[in-house]
């Protein structure tokens, strides 16, 4: 049966005690560092979006001041929390149905390899744009 | 057929997540790299916004992505232990933000397939 409490003690059995904090607990946590983030992230591309009904002209010039380097930088950061949460996410969809928690480290770094990939793929991207 | 423990939230967590996977690569690939321009204009929303799919898309990601994310923050706050009472506080909140940001969201996307006026 998988284990449903975090054990949050500071003594040498719990969870977050140093030596315990191995691959397997850094992924959850990052897990829901991305997650906090992108939902802090949806709120706010929602609103931006939305500018939308103000008119093409106002959402053209939010659109101009997200196309700055500076911005450009901040979306290379959004893909790589996608990218993280997305294929940790897929990660823990397979432990859900049984496969490979016996191998959860390295299914990590399986995931972290493809993610490392599409990331390179979005940089590749963005690096021209960069030149302005 | 088994009890499904902790519920829908439970499943539909894993679901929309999965589902997300697919709609967001495909809301991404659309957006920046299926087109030659590589910047975002009201008109080229709006080309894209014209075809079936891509509605669907985005959408299904206004949706599913609320509720992936917000239902994510209630998980959080639940694993940190608090009062019954308090949760269901803490649900109705999430749930209020959430049906704002869908009705806020959608006005946005409705505003590209009506193309209203500058």
């Amino acid at each position: 049966m998988a284990k449903t409490r975090m054990n949050w003690e500071i003594t040498k059995k719990s969870d977050v005690w140093p030596a315990n904090y191995k691959t397997g607990m850094w992924a959850f946590t990052l897990h829901r560092v991305t997650g906090l983030a992108l939902v802090f992230y949806i709120l706010l591309h929602i609103i931006v979006i939305s500018t939308s009904i103000h008119g093409a002209q106002t959402f053209n010039n939010v659109m101009d001041t997200l196309h700055s380097p500076f911005f450009l930088i901040l979306d290379l950061g959004l893909v790589a929390a996608v990218l993280y949460h997305g294929l940790n996410g897929v990660r823990l969809l397979l432990f859900d149905a049984g496969i490979g928690v016996r191998n959860q480290a390295a299914l990590f770094w399986v995931a972290m390899a493809v993610a490392v990939v599409g990331f390179i793929y979005a940089a590749l991207k963005v690096l021209p744009l960069l030149a302005h | 057929m088994q009890r499904i423990e902790g519920g829908w939230a439970w499943l539909l967590q894993r679901m929309t997540g999965l589902a997300l996977v697919v709609i967001l690569v495909l809301h991404i690939w659309a957006t920046h790299f299926a087109n030659s321009e590589s910047l975002i204009t009201f008109s080229g929303v709006q080309l894209r916004l014209s075809t079936v799919l891509y509605i669907l898309v985005d959408w299904l990601l206004l949706t599913l992505g609320l509720y992936h994310g917000l239902n994510g923050v209630r998980n959080i706050v639940l694993d940190y232990g608090i009062s019954e009472g308090r949760a269901r506080v803490v649900t109705w909140l999430l749930l209020a933000i959430g049906l704002v940001a869908l009705v806020y969201g959608g006005y946005g996307l409705t505003a590209f397939m009506t193309g209203r006026p500058a």
